[in-house]
């Protein structure tokens, strides 16, 4: 009984950010150089796992499959290709259930990536930048708008919609061909190959041209805005429509809170409600990564929890936050 | 004793080709999975089907590695496929010619997109990310194999092949690599080239680039070659009643491949591109910074 009291305390008392930074490593060891190494993690993940990295890649992202499940006559999709897309819709939400929103916060290669750069930028002591109040809710739209037309597009390569004619091959993976992950993994295997701009039809050079656009928007904004591609990220909106049921999840004991702010202060993703909502329970949001960075900002006693099939598994504390307000003071980062 | 021949074109043995379909339906209705491959013999350029193959027998590799065999009727073979994936396809055909046992081999893959849920449904919970159509094992029925291994690429589309890809292949001989066998090639094109092999036995060329675009239409053009490598050995038999003193083993290879990427793409372009990018948003933000200060991060959430 003592020692799960012992270990509960050190897992409420952990430096977070260590902790988080070797996850994300091994997590992006995995996926981006697992491969080499015989892993395969299928084709359904819930993260990036670029499919452009043919040979490393442990395991591929569903976002790629899902555009190519939907790229079938509807004849076809009334049968074989209909069972073969539920079938890995399923698998994805499998997968998704496990980790939920967490997926992003510590397996995300693209998101590890943002994190890099952000902790360049402050070992730099260059400021961070952020998006404003009145152009957050545009923002946060823009996740939905890129999914539908990843939905759509595809469909509309195969079918006709509405009478509208067929659209050109070119757009049958849209979001791949603009996502800043077909550059960027492949480029930690040595594989610059995906910066191109293809004229082969007129559909390629816009859709290529608009991928170089966004890897170099990618880099410059990860480097100033914390978690910068995440706002826009189609996947953040595929997962939130699943999250509801998810295993990991985040709660809030909102008696308990006082709205002091730590807690927004600590968020990459500058999520409000985690600091203002007292009334809901599951604050996991769209925009959250369950980078669990909160729940050690956080000064009051099982205020903001992380659990797991309804088990606790890593509470806010007064201890824990003193000591990480302490390794903060020796200039070790705990979790803001 | 071992002796080697290269194959002429003129008398190009057989392969296997694929009787692709029009269109994906019929009146509405999905067609059937069947699959049809055909017997053919000439050149690339000017083939017809072998309708009189008699003793031909295809050997079809299921993607689970189960093999079956059907015997070739009217130069052509049908089977339906059970499962969505790779089906690797041998042709056999033998016969005594003049006192030689003459071994006629061609290889296919096959790439069925679809195949019926049921059966595959752990496949498709699993998902597939690694494509096994190169390096393959020696297919154990046949003597004499040739087995086309991973292309070498300077561009990033990895599940075909295009001109400018260097192809290796090695042939086997009962499951043993022959070092000393060399290839032939034939383009679609006309362009023939007799390939020989490394010391590792690997024999590898690079995909002739002179499939450049037409016209604006046709940069996505695709071609087809074929590969073929033969094999002779002093032994002596009987085969259908009729005594040979030596055996000719030629197998084939039909691949088709389409015009490099990097004809009709820009790399310089797309680095320049993202550099661009890069360089205009970090000047934007930083006389953005220097004319209004960052503001912090602060909102009281105590103060109602």
């Amino acid at each position: 009984m003592k020692n799960k009291f012992s270990l509960r305390r050190a897992v409420n008392n952990m430096n977070l950010v260590r902790f988080r930074f070797w996850f994300q490593i091994v997590a992006f060891l995995l996926i981006v150089y697992g491969g080499y190494a015989g892993l395969d993690l299928g084709n359904k993940l819930p993260t990036f796992a670029c499919v452009y990295n043919s040979e490393g890649t442990g395991g591929k992202c569903y976002v790629g499959m899902l555009q190519h499940d939907l790229k079938h006559p509807l004849e076809t999709f009334a049968g074989y290709a209909g069972y073969a897309f539920l079938i890995s819709l399923g698998m994805f939400i499998v997968w998704f259930w496990v980790l939920n929103k967490g997926w992003c916060g510590f397996v995300c290669p693209l998101g590890t990536m943002q994190d890099w750069l952000s902790m360049l930028r402050g070992k730099m002591k260059i400021g961070y930048s952020e998006y404003s109040w009145a152009n957050r809710e545009k923002i946060k739209s823009v996740k939905y708008i890129l999914l539908i037309l990843l939905l759509l597009l595809p469909v509309m390569i195969a079918n006709s919609v509405f009478g509208l004619p067929k659209l050109p091959n070119g757009l049958s993976m849209p979001f791949c061909d603009i996502c800043p992950g077909r550059m960027m993994i492949p480029a930690f295997t040595g594989d610059f190959n995906q910066f191109y701009i293809d004229f082969s039809s007129k559909t390629d050079i816009v859709m290529t041209t608009l991928g170089m656009i966004v890897s170099g928007l990618f880099l410059v904004g990860s480097f100033i805005k914390k978690r910068f591609f995440c706002y826009f990220c189609p996947m953040a909106a595929l997962q939130y429509i699943f999250s509801k049921p998810a295993l990991l999840k985040l709660n809030k004991e909102g008696s308990k809170c006082t709205r002091c702010g730590d807690c927004y202060r600590a968020c990459d993703m500058d999520i409000l409600e985690i600091a203002d909502d007292v009334t809901s329970k599951n604050l996991v949001t769209e925009d959250c990564t369950l980078c669990l960075k909160c729940v050690a900002a956080c000064p009051e006693e099982g205020c903001l929890e992380a659990a797991f099939m309804g088990k606790t598994i890593f509470e806010s504390t007064k201890e824990g936050f003193l000591l990480r307000m302490a390794m903060d003071q020796r200039g070790e980062k705990h979790g803001n | 004793m071992v002796s080697l021949t290269v194959p002429s074109f003129a008398d190009t043995s057989l392969w296997l080709e694929e009787s692709k379909k029009k269109g994906c339906c019929k009146g509405g209705e999905p067609e059937s999975g069947a699959k049809t491959v055909t017997i053919r013999k000439g050149t690339v350029q000017e083939n017809t089907i072998v309708r009189d193959v008699r003793n031909g027998v295809v050997y079809i590799r299921e993607t689970d590695n189960t093999i079956t065999q059907q015997k070739v009727t009217n130069g052509e073979v049908s089977f339906t496929p059970k499962y969505k994936g790779s089906y690797q396809l041998f042709f056999e055909h033998k016969e005594v010619h003049e006192g030689i046992l003459e071994v006629t081999l061609s290889t296919l893959r096959i790439y069925n997109k679809e195949g019926e849920i049921v059966d595959s449904l752990l496949k498709e919970v699993r998902g597939k990310t690694h494509d096994s159509q190169y390096g393959r094992e020696p297919f154990a029925p046949l003597p004499f194999d040739l087995i086309l291994q991973r292309p070498i690429k300077r561009h990033h589309i990895n599940c075909c092949l295009y001109s400018g890809d260097i192809v290796p292949f090695k042939l086997y001989y009962r499951g043993e690599l022959l070092k000393n066998v060399p290839l032939s090639v034939q383009m679609e094109t006309g362009w023939t080239n007799r390939i020989a092999p490394s010391e590792d036995g690997t024999v590898s060329f690079e995909i002739p680039r002179i499939t450049y675009p037409k016209s604006e239409k046709e940069k996505k053009h695709s071609e087809k070659m074929v590969v073929e490598a033969a094999y002779d050995l002093n032994e002596s038999g009987v085969y259908g009643g009729e005594a040979y003193h030596g055996v000719h083993y030629v197998m084939s290879m039909p691949l088709s491949f389409g015009a490099s990427p990097l004809e009709y793409e820009s790399k310089t372009l797309g680095f320049a591109t993202a550099v661009g990018v890069m360089l205009v948003f970090s000047l934007g933000l930083y006389y953005h910074r220097r004319r209004k200060r960052k503001t912090p991060k602060e909102i009281y959430f105590d103060e109602e």
